[in-house]
């Protein structure tokens, strides 16, 4: 796909460098087919060497946890290799002492890194509100200012249906759960984008932030602000290119990947407009999932050899840092992003919206809390049990048959709730039991709109 | 999708019929038919018994296909059943599986015996321009005619709502039929109507020859004589044409029904089982589960694999009664 | 007398066209407007589409680019020949199988005759997708995922039971005679099958259309097997993932599904005969 170059570039480089390796990148537009994809691949032996893997179970901290259940993965380093690990994980600064790079139960285990951070967290994200400059001002709008309030974005996208008989803003619906694309958006400036609330430890979609975010989307949807019919992410972006909409809220990854070279001042990119009285949440930053892992079947000549790769595209000033950042791919977490980022300047804002104080902030780690965490089912158990896409599907439901929220959401968070808490009671009272409880996911100090200040134990 | 029945299908449900020859049968022929049936057993056994015990062996595990068969200490007994017997979703998924096999058949019946009445008239001119046009749609996959329509009924940009925008002064983009509700049990999404109508607009042209075919069966001399008699074209088609298809009826509305049940590319096309999941379907649904899920659940997709067949069967089996009782009117009235 | 019934008959037939045939008309612009859509969209250039001219059914822009870009650009040329690789493969398999299954089935005492025939005619209407996960499990087992050969295989194996249970049906109702005279030549088991074979011309011409058609439209089988391998999709499933993958305008996916949907055209109005017989010999006793 569009990062092809990228590698290709490194992998050339590479081989220029040992002969004797073929390094070969593949990739998978259709990400749901590449994650089916895998499970096969892996039972049938033909897994990749070293590949991406993000938590499919919606617990954000679990992804190696489940990979090591699954018996996929191995320690990036082979056994007896003679590389100071130190050395390596040293090329990671600590995000400002609140979130390290190398986490016990995260991404190492017993001292040995497993995966290593790869887009870094606090500018990598969802939660970016896109603008069409062009129809701004056609609109009779300040095409350099966006809507700052709620009640800002409301009058904008009034001014845009009466001025260009345009809908405002497109919004992704098919299948519900692309309804993340503006939820996370809205939401985190409410609360957080989680629908676990991890200062009352409980799915809930009660809270009065999560439902003053619903209440905004189903008031612009009423209003005829988005763009009407059941769309596919495909259409929403499409839109947004052909200018049939003016406004979109997605990640950090719209301006590579979706608007391009062409698009780089035809958009703007700013914070989602807050709730009038002001922010009372903040978009969540969890320790990356957008990481590589090395497969558990691998030959010993290629574990080396892979190894080798690792560490040679996670150079901070190598040549994979700098193509990829020219190119705009994504800011990376081992990498002065700043100094490689192409000529790109909405990436250069999401830059520093990530710098911003109170945009992204670093949340509670339930596996901080309680170690034993790691060999526990329950959260998993918790989403997996009905559709991971349920509070999706409710929201969807909620917004196209005009009803409350409230009425299909209580009982799918009963569920999981219930599921978490008895699975957790289970698991602690087992033959061999946990230290876990409902109270390793509860924070009753955490602040949503501030980083929460874990005494992270040093990996070991 | 094509769905097609067999020549005496209903007429052999009870059992092939005797042979009618056996050559001497030596040795060397019994070598010969197993031959002969080499090829088909493999195909059959692979393809389709296999599969049926795989997916009733399957549904006892709780299995993500990472191994290449389930582990023993996965197994979960009916607790997949279960799971599924509480899942709203899929309830919802029956439902509109049921809804949408009625709906499509009480639309497409009707209208395709109409057409091919009038177009087995002999005064009719075009006739087979009429014919072709109509079949048309047939040669679109279904998926691909759900994604065509999903072009012309875009609020935005679709003729649709440009054409009741221009003629209804209906507003630009209110015309949103894919997402919007109604109040009519259990038809609440007008998606599900939308599904309906596209899935009957492509196999209509196939119904339109069945009509056609059963039409063509009917002896001419009896219309002439009931013309002689001065019986108008209403009273002929009360007591001639309508009496005499309507055992090639019965299997055509049973094929109807029981290839309905198979609904999925348009649904996946045009709504991919949404809003939520208002106008989901079980075959979407058991591929929601395993190869459109980013984490297979395989034991509990084929936990409702299975009873998407026994829900098959039952269609059919019930039916076949009918078809067995309809063949032998058939054969009462001599076609 | 009877030319002036003749004569009246001619007229009210004629009068009866002046009304039906323009409403027919009517009705059918309406009916086939998905592919006067389809054409004209396909020839639109992307920006008037987006500008205003989505409805017209006269391009106010030509732009022919786009079934350049579907074709090579977005892989439409793959598709289309894993397509037609698809459908001629598995017919010939459904072909040679039900034909050799039919023909013993129906003319020899075998063991586990009537039980064969049961099976077969009970797994009829049974739906794909409840079997799909241990067919995509078996080929998985073979080694094949990822190769043309698994869908190929699915695909021939999925519908099996009607092809044979057409030939089953016209072989059983051949005369008794035929087989006699070819026993009293002394033609062996072979020789009498390659006797009879060419009088089931008829069957094989449903068995190849339906199978050919089926085959065209396949959408599941290569949706799970090679939904993640782009060069091992058809078009179904290459135009379903191109519009949802690759942002293509509408004028993009147009042009890609003329580019999937002439060839089906031409086929079937080349052998339109085979298709109305085909379709209607399915159903007919």
């Amino acid at each position: 796909m569009a990062q092809r170059p990228v590698y290709d570039a490194t992998i050339a480089a590479y081989e220029k460098l040992y002969p004797n390796v073929t390094v070969r990148w593949d990739t998978n537009p259709n990400q749901t087919a590449y994650y089916s994809g895998l499970t096969t691949q892996y039972s049938q032996n033909t897994l990749d060497d070293i590949f991406f893997y993000k938590t499919q179970t919606g617990d954000p901290t679990g992804t190696m946890q489940q990979l090591q259940q699954l018996g996929w993965i191995q320690p990036m380093q082979p056994a007896g290799d003679s590389t100071d690990i130190a050395t390596f994980e040293n090329t990671w600064k600590a995000d400002a002492g609140v979130q390290p790079s190398f986490i016990d139960g995260i991404n190492m285990q017993g001292g040995k890194p497993y995966s290593f951070p790869f887009t870094d967290t606090k500018a990598w994200g969802p939660g970016y509100f896109y603008w069409n400059k062009a129809l701004f001002k056609k609109a009779g709008l300040d095409p350099n200012t966006p809507p700052a309030t709620w009640s800002a974005l409301m009058s904008d996208c009034a001014t845009i249906k009466s001025k260009l008989s345009l809908p405002c803003f497109a919004m992704p619906m098919s299948p519900s759960n692309q309804l993340q694309r503006l939820w996370y958006a809205l939401s985190g400036s409410t609360q957080s984008d989680l629908f676990f609330d991890y200062k009352t430890g409980s799915f809930d979609l009660s809270e009065p932030g999560i439902q003053e975010a619903f209440t905004q989307i189903q008031t612009m949807y009423n209003d005829g602000y988005i763009v009407p019919g059941l769309n596919t992410l495909a259409a929403s972006r499409s839109q947004m290119i052909a200018g049939q909409a003016v406004m979109y809220t997605d990640g950090a990854w719209i301006p590579g990947q979706v608007f391009g070279p062409a698009g780089f001042n035809n958009y703007g990119v700013a914070a989602t407009p807050a709730p009038d009285a002001g922010r009372t949440g903040a978009l969540s930053q969890l320790p990356t999932q957008n990481v590589y892992w090395v497969n558990s079947k691998i030959a010993t000549t290629h574990a080396e050899a892979a190894w080798k790769f690792i560490q040679y595209i996670t150079q901070p000033d190598g040549i994979f840092v700098q193509t990829y950042l020219k190119d705009n791919f994504g800011t990376l977490a081992y990498a002065n992003n700043a100094k490689y980022l192409g000529s790109n300047p909405q990436l250069a804002t999401v830059l520093s919206l990530g710098e911003t104080k109170g945009f992204r902030v670093a949340n509670p780690v339930p596996l901080q809390q309680c170690p034993d965490l790691a060999q526990s089912q329950a959260f998993a158990k918790a989403t997996n049990a009905i559709s991971t896409t349920a509070e999706w599907d409710a929201i969807a439901t909620a917004l196209t048959s005009k009803s409350s929220l409230m009425a299909a959401a209580t009982n799918i968070v009963n569920t999981r709730n219930n599921i978490l808490t008895t699975t957790l009671a289970t698991e602690a009272g087992g033959a061999t039991p946990l230290k876990v409880s409902i109270n390793c996911y509860k924070f009753p100090t955490w602040n949503y709109t501030q980083d929460f200040d874990q005494k992270y134990s040093p990996p070991k | 999708m094509s769905d097609i029945a067999i020549t005496g299908a209903g007429r052999d449900a009870a059992g092939p019929p005797s042979v009618p020859t056996a050559p001497g049968q030596s040795r060397g022929t019994l070598w010969w038919i197993a031959l002969f049936l080499i090829p088909f057993l493999i195909m059959f056994l692979g393809f389709t018994i296999w599969p049926l015990l795989g997916s009733a062996w399957y549904s006892l595990y709780d299995w993500n296909g990472s191994t290449t068969a389930p582990l023993a200490n996965s197994f979960v007994g009916l607790q997949n059943y279960t799971t599924i017997a509480g899942d709203p979703n899929f309830h919802l998924a029956v439902q509109n599986t049921l809804v949408y096999c009625i709906l499509e058949t009480l639309i497409k019946l009707p209208l395709t015996l109409g057409l091919a009445i009038l177009l087995t008239q002999r005064w009719l001119r075009f006739k087979n321009f009429f014919r072709t046009m109509f079949f048309l749609p047939f040669i679109l996959p279904v998926s691909t005619a759900g994604l065509v329509f999903q072009y012309i009924l875009d609020p935005t940009n679709g003729t649709v709502g440009a054409f009741l925008h221009t003629f209804f002064r209906v507003p630009l983009g209110t015309f949103t039929p894919l997402s919007d509700s109604i109040v009519l049990p259990p038809i609440h999404p007008t998606g599900l109507l939308v599904i309906v109508a596209v899935g009957a607009w492509q196999i209509f042209g196939q119904y339109m020859l069945y009509w056609m075919a059963a039409l063509q069966g009917v002896p001419e001399e009896l219309y002439e004589a009931a013309s002689l008699d001065g019986a108008g074209w209403w009273r002929q088609l009360r007591h001639i044409t309508l009496p005499m298809i309507w055992p090639i009826g019965v299997i055509i509305t049973i094929l109807a029904f029981v290839n309905a049940l198979k609904v999925f590319g348009q649904v996946l096309a045009l709504t991919n089982g949404g809003p939520g999941q208002a106008t989901n379907v079980v075959a979407l649904y058991i591929l929601q589960n395993s190869f459109l899920a980013s984490i297979p659940k395989f034991g509990y997709a084929s936990a409702a694999s299975v009873l998407f067949a026994i829900l098959a069967f039952v269609f059919f089996g019930g039916q076949a009664f009918l078809v067995t009782r309809a063949q032998q009117v058939r054969k009462e009235y001599g076609i | 007398m009877s030319a002036t019934v003749a004569v009246r008959r001619r007229t009210l037939a004629t009068r009866r066209n002046f009304v039906v045939v323009p409403i027919m008309l009517f009705i059918l612009f309406f009916w086939v407007y998905p592919f006067l859509w389809t054409i004209a969209t396909s020839l639109k250039s992307a920006h008037s589409f987006n500008f205003g001219d989505q409805t017209s059914l006269i391009p106010s822009q030509f732009d022919l680019s786009n079934f350049s870009t579907a074709w090579t650009g977005a892989g439409f040329n793959i598709f289309f020949w894993n397509t037609i690789l698809y459908t001629v493969a598995s017919t010939v398999i459904e072909l040679i199988k039900s034909m050799l299954c039919g023909y013993v089935l129906a003319r020899y005492e075998f063991p586990g005759r009537k039980f064969l025939y049961g099976l077969v005619l009970g797994t009829l209407f049974l739906p794909l997708t409840s079997v799909i996960i241990p067919q995509y499990e078996l080929v998985a087992k073979l080694g094949l995922l990822g190769s043309p050969l698994s869908i190929i295989l699915v695909m021939s194996g999925a519908a099996g039971a009607l092809y044979v249970l057409l030939f089953h049906g016209f072989f059983a109702n051949l005369p008794r005679d035929l087989f006699d005279s070819a026993n009293v030549d002394g033609a062996g088991f072979f020789r009498t099958f390659w006797l009879v074979a060419p009088l089931t011309k008829p069957v094989i011409a449903v068995v190849v259309i339906l199978s050919f058609v089926e085959g065209w439209n396949q959408f599941q089988i290569p949706l799970v097997l090679a939904g993640q391998l782009p060069k091992l999709q058809s078009l179904p499933i290459g135009l379903y993932e191109y519009v949802n993958q690759q942002l293509p305008p509408a004028t993009g996916f147009a042009a890609a599904n003329v580019i999937g949907f002439i060839p089906m055209l031409i086929v079937f109005i080349a052998f339109q005969g085979f298709f109305v017989r085909g379709l209607a010999g399915a159903v007919k006793g």
